[in-house]
């Protein structure tokens, strides 16, 4: 089998949506720089569309819109802005983490409050090093979230306008 | 039945993976996604509007304008829908535009393309001549799905028209699903090779 009708025949796949994600980009990066896997892509297209009922258009439709989105600013939406999915992911351990935190400072006030009697001070004093470190975690954690929410709040993808670069239109 | 492959990125997520590529500023990708959707939304907005020549320039217009708001697309719908709903605005404004009404209905209140493909009553319009390419292009794929030796056939059929995947289709045809897959490839290879002396001629796009 050659190389050719393997990326074809994968092609064929990814058009099922049969394939890994890992081989799907590949294919794709594959398709976007192979006018023969292009044809292909056109062609199986096509079939599907006619056994599906869906109308042929002029000849002249592609190369009419080609022409058109040559001429269009290229549009970006720059990589860098995505972190913000993991950045919400991250609030998810982060504020519970903070919840977890708050409810263990809580209890543990609760419980050593109900614990220790008011005559023994002391004691208070002599153990004090757990509810330093919950609350030192806690800070931490609000900070951290109150940071991603900052951030989140001022990131295009999350509501605001998205960043739209315009470049010299593309000679094709 | 589960999946063959969980990590599978399904028809949906590919779209997203041609999406991500055109919001990096690949314009072919974009290409990619409009060769594949072009025949739906030319089929969607000929509910709308009756003129052939009419429903091709607001088709590459709806393209154009789904494009221009590529950075807004999130992925939080499928591409498709995202593309439905433009190409729906796209229609009324041109028809409001020019003082028309639709000639379907006023309000397509499903969002969902498939469904209203299998739900649409109207029929299409097309030129005497698009008529011909679309009736000569259906009858050739028909013949050739027809021609294909019976593995072929029912493998390329269990998918196109039953949507079934790779996994259900060995199961159906008692076969590996490296043997469906390149079962559904040999026949859409044969069915393109019936295709080619005909698109040269009425339906290739010269680009393509």
């Amino acid at each position: 089998m050659s190389a050719k009708l393997t990326a074809e025949e994968q092609l064929s796949a990814l058009m099922d949506g049969e394939l890994a994600e890992a081989e799907a980009r590949r294919v794709l990066a594959e398709l976007q720089a192979s006018p023969a896997l292009q044809v292909s892509w056109y062609e199986w297209h096509m079939q599907q569309d006619s056994q599906h009922g869906h109308p042929l258009l002029s000849p002249g439709f592609m190369s009419g819109f080609s022409a058109r989105l040559s001429a269009e600013p290229v549009v970006v939406a720059p990589q860098r802005l995505r972190p913000a999915r993991t950045g919400r992911r991250l609030l998810v351990p982060l504020t519970a983490a903070a919840s977890v935190a708050f409810l263990g400072v809580a209890l543990w006030q609760g419980l050593y409050r109900s614990a220790v009697p008011v005559q023994a001070p002391l004691a208070a004093v002599s153990q004090p090093a757990p509810a330093t470190v919950v609350a030192q975690v806690d800070v931490d954690a609000v900070r951290a979230y109150l940071a991603a929410h900052r951030e989140a709040a001022n990131n295009p993808l999350n509501g605001g306008e998205p960043l739209q670069v315009a470049l010299q239109p593309e000679s094709k | 039945m589960e999946p063959l492959n969980p990590s599978a990125p399904s028809p949906r997520e590919t779209d997203q993976l041609l999406v991500e590529r055109a919001q990096s500023g690949d314009k072919r990708a974009f290409e990619l996604l409009v060769v594949k959707y072009q025949r739906r939304i030319a089929r969607l907005l000929s509910r709308l509007i009756r003129d052939p020549a009419e429903i091709e320039d607001v088709t590459q217009e709806a393209f154009i304008k789904a494009y221009r708001a590529l950075g807004n697309f999130r992925g939080e719908s499928a591409f498709y829908t995202w593309l439905y709903r433009i190409a729906l605005n796209t229609a009324k404004n041109y028809l409001a535009a020019q003082g028309r009404r639709p000639s379907l209905i006023g309000d397509v209140a499903d969002e969902d393309g498939e469904t209203l493909d299998a739900a649409a009553l109207v029929p299409d319009h097309h030129t005497p001549e698009t008529e011909l390419a679309n009736r000569q292009i259906v009858t050739t794929v028909n013949e050739a799905v027809s021609a294909l030796p019976e593995e072929l056939r029912t493998a390329i059929t269990l998918r196109e028209m039953e949507g079934l995947s790779y996994e259900e289709i060995a199961a159906m045809m008692d076969c590996p699903i490296g043997t469906v897959r390149s079962r559904i490839f040999r026949a859409r290879e044969a069915i393109a090779t019936r295709l080619r002396p005909l698109l040269s001629v009425v339906g290739r796009d010269k680009r393509w």
